[in-house]
């Protein structure tokens, strides 16, 4: 909450989920671009009103995980840690719905208000994909939206679960998690040396699977905060277990499963590359195309004679073939 | 065991290992390659990208950095 009584919310989600264009959808043209302090990673704040109140939407940097691999990872977490944000808006791709449903696993156990929203549903329904956002609504505890960002006229499901999620408070629940993490023997570990820790919104089961994951700053953290017999406890744990970063993903992966294997349902497709995806991936003609693409960009071509440029070159490509 | 490089197109594979600095294998986690994970192989040739799918998802790995990931060939 900000002094002026608007609502902060932050945008979650790995690259391509959809954050721009739902940022875009929600504040038109009040948007303010800058850049995070000190980095060179771009800063996009802006506003909107709903109902009677005030919104500030913050978009994230997008990233993969909730790691410190860079900048934009980093910011990123720092951000939701800071608690600035009243509410979290974590985006999924249901069109490639469970590697990016790994955000959503990463981000469980850091308590703030969230929501999930599984964006291009429509791409998904294309695929013949059939989703119960109801059903996993209810194993997650925080409302679950299914939605298309472009499509700006059907808002009201998104508003709807941010109304819900910011008068309810809703909080992931992370007890099917935890207990995945606890089949570990070095999480349980850690998890016990680290005791009643906690560091702001980010909660003991949080720091534990990221120090056992061999996050630096979260373990320097956490050590600076035990005291010198935790720490040295603490750390023969983490110099004989290796790869703890693969085995909490195998935990996140079989939740992910969990979540998903009543929830969603598939017509069995082969999965195949499209027309275009083997033209362009293609051993002599993909650079071609691809360089073709970028300086037909940079001309001064109108857009729909551009369009039609591209389609004779594919055609033309296509009978070479 | 084999590198998932080795596999040829329109073969499955399930995960074994991940091996590399912290780095790599955080980022291979992170895109779902996790042991365990099933993975088919959609192209690969000689110096391109190795396009595989996994968990819903078309990937496309760097050819030597995929020599990194250890399977074990499956059915289907």
């Amino acid at each position: 909450m900000t002094a002026k009584n608007e609502i902060v919310i932050a945008l979650l989600g790995q690259p391509n989920s959809g954050k721009s264009t739902l940022f875009n959808g929600l504040t038109g043209l009040r948007q303010h671009v800058g850049n995070w302090p000190g980095k060179t990673v771009e800063k996009k704040e802006g506003s909107f009103t709903h109902g009677d109140k005030k919104y500030i939407v913050a978009d994230l940097p997008g990233t993969y995980s909730l790691s410190a691999n860079s900048d934009e990872e980093i910011i990123t977490r720092d951000y939701i840690a800071s608690g600035k944000a009243d509410v979290v808006c974590i985006l999924a791709d249901s069109s490639q719905l469970e590697r990016s449903l790994y955000m959503l696993s990463d981000f469980a156990g850091i308590e703030v208000p969230c929501f999930l929203l599984l964006n291009m549903s429509d791409v998904a329904k294309d695929q013949g994909k059939d989703i119960n956002a109801k059903e996993m609504s209810d194993k997650l505890g925080i409302p679950v939206v299914l939605f298309s960002a472009p499509n700006v006229k059907k808002y009201d499901a998104f508003y709807e679960a941010l109304e819900t999620a910011v008068a309810n408070k809703t909080v992931l629940n992370t007890s099917s998690l935890e207990q995945k993490y606890k089949d570990i023997p070095d999480y349980s570990e850690i998890r016990n040396i680290i005791g009643d820790y906690k560091d702001g919104n980010r909660t003991g089961m949080w720091l534990a699977i990221k120090t056992l994951e061999g996050d630096l700053p979260v373990t320097a953290k956490v050590k600076a905060e035990l005291g010198n017999e935790k720490t040295a406890e603490l750390s023969s744990v983490l110099d004989r277990c290796e790869k703890g970063i693969v085995k909490a993903g195998e935990c996140k992966f079989a939740w992910i499963d969990e979540l998903t294997a009543g929830s969603v349902k598939k017509e069995k497709k082969a999965a195949g590359l499209g027309k275009f995806d083997r033209l362009i991936t293609h051993r002599i003609w993909g650079k071609p195309v691809v360089v073709l693409t970028i300086l037909l960009e940079r001309t001064d071509i109108s857009i729909p004679l551009k369009t039609a440029v591209w389609k004779i070159r594919i055609l033309d490509l296509e009978m070479k073939r | 065991m084999k590198k998932l490089s080795e596999m040829k197109q329109g073969e499955t594979a399930i995960v074994s290992s991940v091996n590399g600095d912290a780095r790599y294998i955080g980022r291979i986690t992170s895109i779902g390659l996790t042991p365990g994970c099933k993975v088919s192989i959609i192209k690969n040739e000689k110096n391109r990208p190795l396009i595989v799918f996994a968990r819903d998802t078309m990937i496309a790995l760097n050819h030597k950095e995929s020599s990194n990931i250890e399977v074990e060939e499956a059915r289907g």
